[in-house]
């Protein structure tokens, strides 16, 4: 029983956490577009910087 | 005779396939090709790939090639549209509505399918001078521009429709997208915090049903109550709000049932608390207020379109004309500022904005946009032209009769809204049911009660309230929703925008489906129906004299002529006949092409070698060839299919004759008011398919309005749905997602009625207990939920197969 008293807040205290961080990131506006960033982090690697070899690095 | 055997080759940009006799590169040199070099199938695509080349972007084939399954939506752009008209975007009261700060613009973008697209759109910085930023939302299909200091927008919409991305301005109504920003934050700060209490109370259920008991029983019930706490209050907030509301109206709404559920749970639970009983229902109520949060957000997010009335710009009341200030001096303004009296010249191509008599020289003008009329009308001066008409060509004077706020153009536009607003207010199949289930679980209830009455009042209550919660309306609240959500979008994919789930209701129930002729059954453009010449040399001259003219006939010939892979004739000096028509000369002969004298219903042009004919050529509004498939899919579906045109009788009398419409079905020559008449007197359940000005009453007054792809923004505001593709092939495809779509919620609907029916029977007979509850409602949700994912998968691989 008494560990249950600790672990209770503990578990609590941890999903209180997530919560947070949660509806921090939600009010600054991370969960606005979910769809372009998926496609746009795709580009920024690879092919695109292929096609910009040769151009002077900005 | 030309026999040729066809070649199966496709395009380079837009990959449609290009299935003229003979394939052949179409640069616009005229010089023939060998295997490897890029083939296009129409001069608009060419040009596109031209630009892309020219500024080193080529590896967006590469990215758009990497992933076919997503990107299957043709980008073909005709090279008519390349030239359209933007410098109304260059005025202050453009910026002044669509700009929040005069310098970022977003534009709702048609065409945008993949990452290729965003890769490209975003490295618009990169070829555009004019553009400071571009960031892409995909799932909006907008962008949003920043120009740099003293850039004109007018240039960066033109980049943008070169590109084959037409673009619509969109009303920055600052504090509306604010509002609405703001709105799905907290919708979502909502989910995630019922989701992080509902998975701990399960926690602390878990352990009770599991048999925990003593102290540990009582602090974890005590905890999981208080957890409960923001979930029922603050997470169910909505339910109550709009439960409220509706009971205000008098109007029952699915919310009613699903308020009353929680409230009764919530006040048996801690009545019971404080008794020290275990009727303890904060469990399952607060899984049922986080599944019902997620459902709705879906649909809400899946239907912000975008194309709302309110966001969208009006293209038709602005536009820049040449007035004259003095006598003889012209300088370019804008329409809206014009007085009635004043002298103007329009621009060839564009849109007349004003209502204007002819005072000096001729002109062609093409009033399909407002009245469907195919043919283009020449005027001299004395005739009025109509605001609304595209100025082909000419050189006429006109001056002002009507300003851009008093044309009968301004006059329909009024009238839409207004029928848009009063569209009648339709009764949701979710509304509807929750109006029987509340009759029909209070009758039980009451019965309940009364049973009891005698005998055992509380144990008669304690049952009734039981009912009341276990028969909670999950399959309106989560599988409504999620299967609107779904269809939405299936019908996404296959290249239609639904405005809203609303639309799709009303076509389960559509019995009469009513088409625009021009550019809707027709592509609207001009395109040789019939020709007569002897030799490929011959489309080669045709060619060499057309190909750099910008009238629609012209293009329409040169557009001939090279599907058919002649190579231009180069001439050294082209000249533009008084009477209509081109002439050039070259190796000692002369040549013309013009209009030929006919009774016909089309155009009929001739090519001249010194004033002999050699070769001539029908040109006429071309029936889509898609279209005769999808009005018998649509017949055979049960539907009745109309015409509702503007143009003249005898075009469409050939048009309905082609593709088997009869005499009663076909109605040519109707105002744009006439055609909303007889869709109301046609009763409720019609579909209108439409694209220009002329439509946008009849969309407004149908129960649902589908504009086709490359619509006015007007119509794109009245309607309700939006086909993104150039071609009528999703229209099948739509109904069969909508009819899909009522099956799979038909089929929920009877999986929730035998858990209600048990559930319920079990409250009655008193068996009811906080466990069952825990089992059967989230069983019952998750049933209907997984039951409308199934649906959608079934009918995928339907679709694969035929």
């Amino acid at each position: 029983m008494n560990i249950i008293v600790l672990l209770l807040p503990i578990a609590l205290t941890l999903a209180g956490g997530f919560a947070f961080a949660f509806v921090y990131s939600s009010a600054r506006g991370q969960f606005d577009d979910l769809e372009t960033p998926a496609h746009r982090m795709l580009l920024d690697s690879d092919i695109a910087n292929e096609s910009l070899k040769g151009q002077p690095h900005e | 005779m030309k026999t040729m055997t066809p070649t199966v080759a496709f395009c380079r940009h837009c990959q449609s396939e290009i299935s003229s006799p003979a394939v052949q590169s179409i640069s616009r040199t005229g010089s023939r090709t060998g295997p490897g070099v890029p083939l296009f199938c129409c001069a608009g695509c060419e040009a596109v790939h031209g630009i892309l080349e020219k500024h080193g972007l080529t590896s967006f084939y590469q990215l758009r090639d990497a992933n076919p399954p997503i990107c299957a939506v043709p980008m073909q752009v005709a090279i008519e549209d390349m030239h359209r008209d933007y410098r109304a975007y260059d005025e202050p009261g453009f910026l002044k509505a669509a700009s929040s700060d005069g310098n970022r613009v977003r534009f709702f973008l048609e065409g945008m399918s993949c990452s290729a697209c965003v890769w490209l759109l975003e490295k618009l910085p990169d070829f555009c001078t004019d553009v400071i930023s571009a960031r892409v939302n995909m799932a909006a299909s907008t962008i949003e521009v920043v120009r740099r200091p003293g850039g004109s927008f007018s240039f960066i919409a033109t980049t943008l429709n070169q590109l084959g991305y037409k673009p619509h301005a969109l009303k920055t109504d600052e504090s509306t997208i604010r509002l609405q920003t703001r709105e799905r934050r907290y919708d979502l700060i909502r989910i995630g915090i019922s989701a992080a209490l509902t998975g701990n109370i399960m926690i602390m259920a878990v352990s009770l049903y599991g048999g925990a008991t003593g102290e540990l029983a009582w602090l974890f019930q005590i905890v999981a109550a208080c957890l409960s706490v923001p979930v029922l209050s603050y997470g169910a907030w909505p339910f109550y709000r709009s439960a409220l509301a509706s009971l205000r109206l008098r109007r029952l709404n699915i919310d009613v049932p699903i308020a009353l559920a929680i409230l009764v749970g919530v006040l048996t639970s801690v009545v019971s608390l404080a008794r020290g009983g275990t009727d303890l229902y904060f469990d399952s109520l607060s899984m049922l207020v986080f599944l019902l949060l997620s459902s709705r957000f879906l649909l809400k997010s899946i239907q912000d379109t975008n194309l709302q009335a309110t966001h969208l710009e009006d293209d038709l009341l602005v536009g820049t004309v040449e007035k004259e200030v003095r006598s003889g001096v012209w300088a370019e303004t804008s329409a809206s500022v014009l007085q009635i009296g004043d002298r103007v010249k329009i621009q060839v191509g564009s849109l007349v904005p004003i209502d204007g008599l002819v005072d000096s020289g001729f002109a062609k003008v093409n009033a399909a946009v407002l009245t469907g009329e195919s043919a283009n009308l020449n005027v001299s001066v004395g005739d009025v032209v109509e605001a609304g008409c595209r100025y082909v060509s000419g050189d006429s004077v006109l001056r002002v009769l009507k300003t851009p706020r008093q044309t009968r153009l301004a006059g329909i536009l009024k009238e839409t809204e207004r029928l848009a607003e009063t569209k009648s207010k339709f009764v949701h199949l979710s509304d509807l049911g929750a109006q029987y289930f509340i009759a029909i679980v209070f009758m039980l209830a009451t019965g309940v009660v009364l049973f009891f009455f005698k005998a055992n009042p509380a144990e008669g209550i304690s049952r009734a309230l039981a009912l009341i919660i276990v028969t909670c309306p999950c399959v309106f609240g989560i599988a409504i929703p999620l299967s609107m959500a779904m269809a939405i979008r299936k019908a996404a994919r296959r290249g239609v925008i639904i405005k809203s789930a609303d639309a799709i209701e009303k076509l389960w129930s559509a019995q009469k489906v009513f088409f625009d002729k021009t550019a809707t059954l027709t592509t609207g453009k001009m395109t040789v129906v019939r020709s007569c010449y002897s030799k490929q040399s011959d489309l080669g001259i045709l060619r060499g004299l057309e190909q750099d003219q910008l009238h629609p006939i012209a293009q329409s010939l040169t557009r001939y002529a090279t599907t058919e892979g002649a190579a231009a004739v180069q001439f050294q000096s082209i000249e533009k006949l008084a009477t209509g028509g081109v002439s050039g000369f070259i190796d000692g002969f002369t040549y013309k092409v013009r209009p030929l004298p006919g009774s016909g219903i089309n155009a009929n042009f001739g090519l001249f070698q010194n004033e002999r004919i050699i070769a001539d050529f029908e040109v006429g509004d071309e029936i889509r060839p898609e279209t005769f498939r999808v009005l018998t899919w649509l017949r055979k579906a049960g539907l009745e299919t109309h015409i509702l045109s503007g143009d003249r009788k005898p075009i469409v009398d050939q048009c309905a004759a082609k593709l088997g419409f009869s005499q009663t079905e076909t109605r040519a020559q109707m105002t744009p008011e006439e055609k909303a008449k007889v869709i109301i007197a046609s009763g409720s359940n019609s579909v209108m398919i439409g694209d220009g000005a002329n439509d946008a009453s009849a969309f407004a007054a149908a129960s649902v309005g589908i504009a086709v792809h490359g619509s006015l923004d007007v119509s794109l505001r009245a309607a309700d749905m939006y086909l993104t593709q150039p071609n009528l092939e999703s229209i099948p495809a739509l109904f069969q997602i909508a009819r899909s779509a009522k099956s799979a919620i038909y089929r929920n609907l009877a999986f929730s009625a035998s858990f209600n029916i048990a559930a319920g029977a079990l409250a009655i007979m008193g068996e009811m207990t906080p466990l069952w509850a825990a089992v059967l409602m989230p069983l019952s949700s998750l049933t209907v939920l997984l039951s409308a994912l199934f649906s959608s998968r079934q009918f995928q691989t339907l679709e694969a197969r035929t």
